[in-house]
């Protein structure tokens, strides 16, 4: 279990909603949605989250910079030595010759 | 939705994904007018969220070992097999491009200094936008116009000449023509056709569809890949699992317990069988070259009943904690964030569609049947990133070299009108239980598991075909779009439709196993009658397929019947 909870945080004061939408539509799993009644940008579906930053990323560098991911342990996860990914793959002569 | 004035450029290009980018690079060195259109914001491809297959293209791995025998075989990518020349040769150029001057301020800000050693795992979980992004950047610095939420649904064609594409704008909402000298259609793979894939949800086939819908030849259809270690655990997405837990180091286990890849495999001399070891040690072949045996084995666990909650179970207690928590760095959080503890209990995994190797049928210049349309990438059964560098570039330079000799052709207007009926159709229709795109689209992904899955069989395929054929004519009937996001939705909803009756009826005349293509009532691989490509063409109104010979390539296929281990019953 993480020690902070993770949780899309979203300033509705700046968003500028339905002419934007590069949150939305930077998630590839559907995590977003733009309400229609409500007229705001709304988390549908956190449980699919990837936390692949997409929607933050969109929203910082072609949005309005209203949106974040809180509490993403960000620098907790360092990168260890890199183990051999294709489990020896790479011994293997190749028999295709040119 | 209100009508914009018809765009005009040299060169478009369909797809903001890795093949789109480079073919915009390459184009754009020809100093003509570049436009890249995307449906989404170019950050959702497969290209920027896919796990890792960037580390293939620009790792060792790939040097030294461009491509196994058996690792082909295995995969059963027969129609793609000479391609592998032109990834041999240009692979390493197309990465080395990537180092060159301009785009090292963007490479730094990814914190990739060496391209060949990227560290694709980064600071974000989307390994691959540590390649795309870059470039996504770059393209637009260097003056290729970038339009997002622009949604292509169909081309323009004079004489059978390709000289622009119409579609609409999704945010804003107008409808618009892009008229082009030449055009590349680089849309990625169709994965979300799938309820189970580890791809976007914007991949929907729209390319193969359109592609179909103008007449291009497609071939290899029936090969879709299922990736194995795809998690199908409730409450956590449909991930993939990366190599160094899965691949290296945990067991896998049906619902008795028992390790079954044995019963699939084929083991190696040297392999020692012990729960623990890293998978090419334990078995005796590397992982790469048995991917699609691995799915296989796990649906084939699951058909004959030895699967737990329909998936088999992989146990990672023996994984260290600074493998646990390093590449990607992201994986530890997702199930730490949703309070599963994998090292306490096995994770429940089933295959998911990840690939498409199927497509339209290109030429070594990416070139398609249809003049001024070229291809590249995931729509041109370039099913991963080292095909998508190669020939998203190739489709790129054609496309520029016909541009620079070509003349802009005024479209037909009567033609975009007709296509802007179509779409307008969708939005002038009530809303109706029915006619939700959105149940719609999940209607064709639970269709699509359930017969179209790992395993199929002729009843399965006829059976789902006729349920495609239901679900399509209420589609046709009530389908409706309330507003330009939900008309995208709907148009990938007539996407999947063509391309799974393209996959389905390939799936079905290709009477044996090969690769991942698995077909429960032809166990065997039959090297006799099925070294050919399945080609399928729209003739008419009629979907029509036919075999050819396969061009080889460095490939030398043995004659005869091969038994598919584990399947094949006596």
């Amino acid at each position: 279990m993480l020690d902070q909870e993770i949780k899309i945080v979203i300033d509705y004061k700046r968003c500028i909603g339905a002419k934007c939408l590069n949150c939305v539509d930077s998630c590839p799993r559907e995590v977003l949605d733009w309400d229609k009644e409500q007229k705001k940008v709304v988390v549908v579906n956190f449980q699919e989250c990837l936390l692949c930053f997409a929607c933050e990323e969109a929203c910082r560098e072609d949005g309005n910079d209203c949106y974040k991911i809180e509490g993403a342990i960000r620098k907790e996860f360092q990168p260890a030595p890199r183990i051999d990914m294709w489990g020896g793959a790479r011994e293997v002569v190749p028999p295709i010759s040119v | 939705m209100e009508w914009k004035e018809t765009l005009r450029t040299d060169v478009l290009i369909i797809g903001a994904g890795l093949a789109g980018l480079k073919a915009a690079e390459r184009a754009k060195r020809y100093g003509l007018d570049v436009v890249i259109v995307d449906k989404s914001t170019g950050r959702t491809n497969l290209s920027s969220v896919a796990g890792g297959a960037i580390g293939v293209v620009a790792g060792a791995w790939q040097i030294s070992n461009p491509f196994t025998l058996r690792s082909l075989t295995e995969r059963g990518i027969l129609g793609g097999a000479w391609e592998i020349k032109y990834c041999k040769d240009q692979r390493m150029e197309e990465i080395t491009a990537m180092e060159e001057v301009p785009l090292q301020d963007e490479l730094a800000e990814f914190g990739c200094v060496n391209p060949r050693n990227m560290k694709t795992y980064g600071p974000y979980i989307r390994m691959n936008w540590a390649a795309t992004g870059p470039l996504y950047h770059y393209v637009q610095k260097v003056g290729c116009k970038l339009m997002k939420f622009f949604t292509v649904t169909d081309l323009l064609t004079v004489d059978g000449q390709v000289v622009g594409v119409v579609g609409f704008e999704s945010r804003m909402g107008h409808f618009m023509a892009i008229n082009a000298k030449a055009v590349v259609l680089a849309t990625g793979g169709a994965g979300n056709c799938w309820a189970r894939n580890n791809t976007p949800f914007r991949s929907t086939g729209d390319g193969h569809a359109i592609a179909y819908r103008n007449g291009v030849v497609l071939n290899a259809m029936e090969y879709e890949s299922f990736d194995a270690w795809i998690i199908a655990e409730k409450g956590i997405p449909n991930y993939w699992i990366p190599p160094s837990y899965a691949r290296t180091m945990g067991n896998v286990l049906n619902a008795k317990g028992e390790d079954f890849l044995p019963n699939y495999i084929e083991l190696g001399p040297k392999a020692t069988l012990k729960p623990g070891d890293p998978f090419h040690i334990k078995y005796g072949t590397p992982v790469i070259d048995v991917v699609a045996t691995i799915a296989r084995a796990m649906a084939m666990e699951v058909h004959e009943g030895r699967g737990d909650d329909g998936a088999i179970l992989v146990d990672f207690s023996n994984v260290p904690d600074e493998v646990w928590y390093s590449e990607p760095k992201g994986i530890a959080f997702l199930h730490l964030m949703r309070d599963f503890d994998w090292k306490k209990k096995p994770v429940h995994m089933y295959p998911g569609a990840l690939g498409s190797y199927g497509g339209c049928k290109i030429t070594e210049e990416g070139e398609t049947n249809l003049p001024g349309l070229f291809s590249g990438g995931e729509v041109a059964y370039g099913e991963d990133l080292k095909y998508t560098n190669v020939f998203g570039t190739r489709a790129g330079r054609a496309a520029a070299e016909y541009a620079m000799n070509a003349s802009l052709v005024e479209p037909d207007p009567i033609q975009i009108k007709e296509k802007k009926d179509y779409l307008e159709k969708f939005l002038s229709r009530p809303k109706s239980t029915d006619g939700d795109p959105k149940a719609i689209r999940d209607a064709v992904r639970d269709l699509s598991m359930e017969k179209f899955g790992v395993l199929k069989s002729e009843e399965g395929l006829i059976q789902g075909i006729e349920r495609l054929g239901d679900l399509r004519k209420v589609a046709s009937e009530k389908m409706y779009a309330s507003d330009p996001r939900e008309l995208r939705m709907a148009f990938e909803v007539e996407s999947m439709f063509d391309c799974q009756k393209m996959h389905a009826r390939a799936a079905l005349i290709r009477t044996e196993t090969r690769g991942v293509h698995n077909r429960l009532d032809y166990p065997y691989m039959d090297n006799d009658l099925w070294v050919k490509e399945i080609r399928i063409q729209k003739v008419g109104d009629e979907m029509k397929l036919s075999t050819a010979p396969i061009r080889r390539g460095y490939v030398e296929i043995p004659k005869g019947r091969f038994p598919i281990k584990g399947m094949y019953k006596k």
